[in-house]
C-alpha cells in the first residue's frame, strides 16, 4: 500500500502561517486559514488520440476566514510571502474593508477548540509513479474491445486520480489531511442510421489504479447493452412500481434529503424540511445517512474546509427526519450542532453545507424478491443526473437504462432515457422493500445549484417505490 | 514566471533526452469580488486572487511509417519550486513521447480577426461594481404583506477580472483580458398551499443594469405565477413551446454536432451536406435555420478572438436553410478530416424564425417556462426535465401548471420545429427566444 505524503509547499509554507495567524488573532474574533495542495493526473483515449493531463480540481492556495464583531469576511490568494508580519499587514485592510461592507449579517463567533489531528490515506497502486504507457494501453484496449465499428461506432476511457492535501490552522487547530480518490470510466455510442444511444460503466473510490480491474469487468454487459438500447421504446406515462439500482437510490436520498436537510438552506428558509424535524417523511424502512466518517468512499475526510471534525449523521431513522447537514455559519446563525459538512469547491470558492457520502442503510429484502413482487414496473438502472427542490419537495431523476418488469419478470423490453419525477414525501412514503445489500458509488460530483462542485458518493441497497415516469 | 518555465524545459529536454517539438503556455492571472445575500441582508463578502499557468508539450514521434504527435498538459503556479517544476515537465514530455496521435501543426503568429467590446466594468471603481449589479438586480423587488409577495430569497454576486498571456513555440502571441459578471439568484412568493421559489442564473460582460433588471424582474413575475399553479394534467398531442435557456440547448444540439471533434470521434452522426433538420431524408423541413459559429457577442462574457489552440477566429456560416456548409471545432480535428480550418468557436448565434413569439402561443400548447433541471443529451438528442412552472394554453385560458415532465428527442423532433422572430441573448448564443416542438411527451402530475 502507498501512503499519500502531505504536501510538501504545505508543510514548508506552515511555520509562517503559524505565525500569520498569531500576528493576526488579536485583531480579529475569529481568524483561521485553509491552505490546499491537490494534484492530479489524468489519462483519456478517445478515437485515434490518447491524452495525459490533469484533473480540473488541481488547487494551490489559501483562504483566510476573519470575523469581527459577529461579521464574516474571506480572502483568498494562491501564495503566501514569506515575511509573515509584512503579509498579516496585507490582509488586515483587505479583511477590514470586506468587514465594513454595508448591511452585513451578525453571527455569533465561531467556536475554535482546541483539536490537533492528521490522517494519510492509501492507494495500492499508485497513479503517479506508474508508467504511463501502462495505464494508456490499459484504456485502449478497454476502448477498443467495446467498439465494433457496426453498432457500436465510438467509446472513449478516462482515469483520473487527484491526490488531495489539506492544511487547516487557527490559534487552537492544527489540522492536516491527505489521500487520494480516483475514478474511471468507459462511455460508448451505439448507431443505427440516425438514432445514436449511449451508455457507460464508471468505477471510483480512495484509491488508485486497482479501481481499473472493475471497469475491465463490466464490459460485456455495457456491449450488449448498448446493442439493446437502440430498440429501447419509449415508456407511456403515468406512476409505476420502481425499482432503483443503488446508484439511482443513492441519488434519490442525496437529492429527496440531501440538498433538502443542508442547513444553509433552513437558513435562507429555502428548506421545507426544517418545518418537519422529528416528522415523518418516509416509511418505516427509511433509514438514512450522510457522513465523511463512518465510509470509506470518495466523500470521506478527517476534517472540513472549515477545519470542523468529520461526523456521520442520521438524517432519516425509520421514516422519521432527524437532523440536518451543517456548514459553520449556519449551524451558528441556527444554534443547531455542527456536523463536519462546510466543504469548498476549492481554496478560492465559499464554503456551504454540503453532502459527503449520502446513503440509505440496508434492508432485509432481496433483489430477487423485489422483482418478484412487481406486477408491472421498472428496474431502473445507469444514472444520468438528478436534481433536487428543497423548498417544495420535487424530485427529479434521470436513468439512462430502464428495463420492464410484468409479472415478477423482466420482460426484455427496456426503455430510455426514464425521465422519474415525484413529490418526496410519496416517494419516500412508497418505499416498501429495501434490498439487504450496500454499495456506494462518486463517480460524480455535486452541484450547489449548477455550480460548486464538490467530490461525493451515494448509493446504499436498492429500493422499491412507486415514481412518475415519462 | 514564464521564462523560468521556458528554462526548465529546457533542463528536463537534456535532462530526460526528450525534446518537446512544440510547447504553449497560457498563464492566467484573476481577481474576483463576491457578495451573497440573504434576502438584502449581505451574509459574506469574499475577494479571490488566483494565478495559474498551464504548460502543453508537444513531442514528435512516428507510427508505421507516420509522423506521430503527442502532447501532455500540466498545470504550475509562481508557489511551485524549481524541482517541481523540472519533476512535472519530465512526467510531462515523458507522457507526451508515449501518445501516438495524428500530426497536426499549431497556430503560429496571427492578428485577430474579431475585435472584442470593451467591458464598461473597465472604467468602475473596485467598490461601484459590484453595487451598480447588485442594485439593478434587486430593483424590480417591491415588498408587501400582500400575497403572492414575490422577492428575492437569496443572491450570489461575482464580478470578476481576467487576464490571459498566450504564447507558443511557433510564435503565437497575445493577450487577453475578461471581465466577467455572474449573478445566481433564488425568488420565492406565497402560494395558498406554501411558499414557492425558482432559480436562475445570469452570465454578462457589461454592467448592464437593464438586462440585469429584466432578469430578476421576469423570474419574479414567474414565481408569482407559480403561487397559483395547478398541477399539469395528462396533455396528450399537445405542442410544447422551450423558451430562453432550454430552447438555446435545442440549438447548441445542431451546433455542437457540427463540430469537427464530434464528427471526427463519431459522436455525431452528422456530415457536409446533410440537412441537420431532417430526421430522414423524406421529412420536410417547417423552418431552415441558419446558424453562424461567433467569436464575439456583445453581452456575453466567454467572447473571444482566438480559440484554446491560439487559432483566430472569424464569425462563421455553419448551417445554411438547414444543411451542414462548414465544420467548426479543433484544428487538429480539421486537419485529421481533410477539412479546412475554422477554430473553436465559444459562441453561436441562429437566425430569426418565422413566427413571432404571440403567433407560437396563439394555438393550444405547452409553453415551459422553468425546470428542476432541463437536460439534453449531444449525442442522443434526448431531452426532458420536471416542470416546475409552465403555462398551458387550452385556446382561451392561458394557465400555470406545475409537476409531471417533458421527454422526447430532438433527432426524432426535428423537423417539426418552428422558432420564434424574436431573438436574445442566451449563455452562449443570440438566438430565438423560443421554439416550438411537435410530438414531445408530456406526463402530467396527477
Amino acid at each position: 500500500m502507498a501512503e499519500r505524503p502531505h504536501s510538501t509547499f504545505l508543510q514548508a509554507r506552515k511555520p509562517v502561517l503559524s505565525r500569520v495567524i498569531k500576528t493576526l488573532a488579536p485583531q480579529f474574533d475569529y481568524i483561521s486559514v485553509l491552505g490546499a495542495d491537490d494534484r492530479g493526473i489524468s489519462y483519456s483515449a478517445t478515437p485515434g488520440e490518447t491524452r495525459t493531463g490533469e484533473p480540473t480540481w488541481v488547487q494551490r492556495g489559501f483562504v483566510f476566514r476573519a470575523q469581527k464583531n459577529g461579521v464574516v469576511a474571506e480572502y483568498a490568494c494562491p501564495d503566501i510571502d514569506q515575511d509573515a508580519a509584512a503579509f498579516a499587514g496585507k490582509i488586515v485592510p483587505v479583511m477590514e474593508k470586506l468587514l465594513a461592507a454595508p448591511g452585513a449579517l451578525r453571527y455569533p463567533t465561531i467556536p475554535d477548540e482546541p483539536l490537533n489531528a492528521e490522517f494519510k490515506g492509501t492507494v495500492e497502486i499508485d497513479p503517479f509513479t506508474t508508467d504511463p504507457n501502462l495505464v494508456l494501453s490499459r484504456l485502449i484496449k478497454l476502448r477498443e474491445e467495446l467498439t465494433d465499428g457496426h453498432i457500436v461506432v465510438m467509446a472513449q476511457t478516462r482515469y483520473e486520480c487527484m491526490d488531495v492535501s489539506r492544511l487547516f490552522l487557527s490559534p487552537k487547530r492544527d489540522l492536516m489531511q491527505s489521500f487520494a480518490w480516483s475514478q474511471a470510466y468507459i462511455f460508448g455510442v451505439s448507431r443505427r442510421g440516425q438514432l445514436s444511444k449511449t451508455s457507460y460503466r464508471p468505477v471510483s473510490g480512495r484509491s488508485g489504479l486497482e479501481l481499473l480491474d472493475n471497469l475491465e469487468t463490466s464490459l460485456p454487459e455495457l456491449k450488449e447493452e448498448l446493442v439493446l438500447l437502440l430498440d429501447a421504446v419509449k415508456i407511456e406515462p403515468g406512476v409505476y412500481d420502481v425499482i432503483l439500482d443503488p446508484d439511482m437510490a443513492g441519488t434519490l436520498a442525496h437529492e429527496a434529503f440531501g440538498h433538502g436537510v443542508e442547513t444553509d438552506m433552513f437558513f435562507k428558509g429555502r428548506a421545507k424540511a426544517a418545518e418537519y424535524i422529528n416528522k415523518r417523511v418516509g416509511s418505516d424502512l427509511v433509514t438514512m445517512y450522510d457522513g465523511a466518517a463512518g465510509v470509506d468512499q470518495c466523500g470521506s475526510y478527517l476534517f472540513d474546509d472549515e477545519g470542523r471534525a468529520a461526523t456521520k449523521t442520521k438524517v432519516i431513522d425509520k421514516g422519521i427526519l432527524v437532523s440536518g447537514i451543517s456548514d459553520t455559519l449556519s449551524a451558528l446563525a441556527l444554534k443547531i450542532p455542527l456536523t463536519g459538512n462546510g466543504r469548498r469547491e476549492a481554496y478560492s470558492h465559499k464554503a456551504y453545507a454540503r453532502m459527503t457520502n449520502t446513503y440509505f442503510a440496508p434492508g432485509e429484502s432481496k433483489v430477487k424478491d423485489m422483482i418478484a413482487s412487481v406486477k408491472k414496473g421498472w428496474y431502473l438502472s445507469r444514472l444520468n443526473s438528478g436534481m433536487e427542490d428543497p423548498r417544495n419537495w420535487g424530485i427529479q431523476l434521470i436513468a439512462m437504462v430502464g428495463k420492464e418488469i410484468e409479472n415478477g419478470a423482466f420482460t426484455g423490453r427496456i426503455a430510455s432515457p426514464v425521465f422519474c419525477s415525484g413529490y418526496v414525501p410519496d416517494v419516500l412514503g412508497a418505499i416498501d422493500m429495501v434490498s439487504d445489500d450496500f454499495t456506494l458509488s462518486g463517480s460524480g460530483f455535486c452541484g450547489k445549484g449548477y455550480k460548486e462542485y464538490v467530490k461525493v458518493s451515494s448509493g446504499g441497497p436498492c429500493i422499491k417505490t412507486k415514481m412518475r415516469l415519462g | 514566471m514564464k521564462e523560468r518555465i521556458v528554462k526548465a524545459l529546457e533542463r528536463a529536454e537534456k535532462k530526460g533526452g526528450i525534446k518537446a517539438a512544440e510547447w504553449r503556455l497560457v498563464s492566467t492571472n484573476s481577481s474576483r469580488q463576491e457578495r451573497y445575500y440573504v434576502k438584502d441582508d449581505l451574509e459574506l463578502a469574499r475577494e479571490v486572487e488566483e494565478a495559474r499557468q498551464s504548460l502543453t508539450v508537444y513531442v514528435d514521434g512516428e507510427e508505421g511509417g507516420k509522423k506521430t504527435r503527442g502532447e501532455a498538459t500540466i498545470s504550475l503556479q509562481p508557489s511551485f519550486s524549481d524541482e517541481e517544476i523540472d519533476a512535472k515537465i519530465a512526467q510531462a514530455l515523458f507522457a507526451a513521447s508515449i501518445s501516438k496521435n495524428p500530426w497536426f501543426d499549431l497556430p503560429g503568429a496571427a492578428a485577430a480577426k474579431s475585435v472584442l467590446p470593451v467591458s464598461g466594468f473597465e472604467t468602475m471603481d473596485e467598490t461601484s461594481r459590484a453595487e451598480v449589479c447588485r442594485k439593478a438586480l434587486f430593483a424590480p423587488e417591491t415588498l408587501s404583506e400582500e400575497k403572492p409577495c414575490p422577492r428575492i430569497n437569496a443572491l450570489e454576486l461575482f464580478v470578476s477580472k481576467t487576464s490571459k498571456h498566450f504564447i507558443n513555440s511557433k510564435g503565437a502571441r497575445f493577450d487577453t483580458v475578461q471581465w466577467k459578471g455572474y449573478s445566481e439568484f433564488i425568488v420565492e412568493a406565497k402560494g395558498d398551499s406554501g411558499p414557492v421559489e425558482l432559480f436562475d442564473d445570469i452570465a454578462f460582460s457589461q454592467p448592464d443594469t437593464a438586462r440585469l433588471t429584466a432578469a430578476t424582474g421576469a423570474r419574479l413575475a414567474n414565481v408569482k405565477d407559480r403561487a397559483a399553479a395547478v398541477p399539469t394534467p395528462a396533455l396528450k398531442n399537445l405542442p410544447v413551446i422551450l423558451e430562453g435557456r432550454e430552447a438555446e440547448e435545442i440549438f447548441a444540439w445542431f451546433f455542437n454536432n457540427a463540430s469537427t471533434e464530434s464528427i471526427f470521434m463519431k459522436v455525431s452522426p452528422f456530415f457536409l451536406g446533410i440537412n441537420v433538420q431532417q430526421n430522414d431524408p423524406a421529412s420536410s423541413v417547417a423552418d431552415p435555420l441558419d446558424i453562424w459559429a461567433e467569436s464575439a457577442i456583445p453581452g456575453l462574457p466567454d467572447s473571444s478572438s482566438y480559440d484554446s489552440d491560439g487559432f483566430p477566429l472569424e464569425r462563421t456560416l455553419v448551417v445554411k436553410k438547414g444543411t451542414l456548409k462548414c465544420l467548426t471545432g479543433g484544428i487538429r480535428y480539421a486537419d485529421w478530416l481533410g477539412q479546412p480550418r475554422k477554430g473553436a468557436f465559444p459562441l453561436f448565434s441562429v437566425s430569426e424564425g418565422s413566427f413571432s413569439l404571440e403567433q407560437l402561443r396563439n394555438q393550444p400548447c405547452l409553453e415551459l417556462i422553468k425546470f428542476s433541471d432541463f437536460r439534453l443529451e449531444t449525442t442522443t438528442g434526448d431531452f426532458g426535465g420536471e416542470i416546475r412552472l409552465a403555462y398551458w394554453f387550452d385556446g382561451t385560458r392561458r394557465i400555470p401548471v406545475t409537476g409531471g415532465s417533458i421527454s422526447g428527442s430532438v433527432a426524432e423532433l426535428r423537423s417539426t420545429m418552428v422558432r420564434s422572430k424574436e431573438r436574445g441573448l442566451g449563455a452562449r448564443s443570440l438566438c430565438p427566444v423560443a421554439v416550438k416542438l411537435t410530438g414531445v411527451s408530456i406526463t402530467g402530475a396527477l
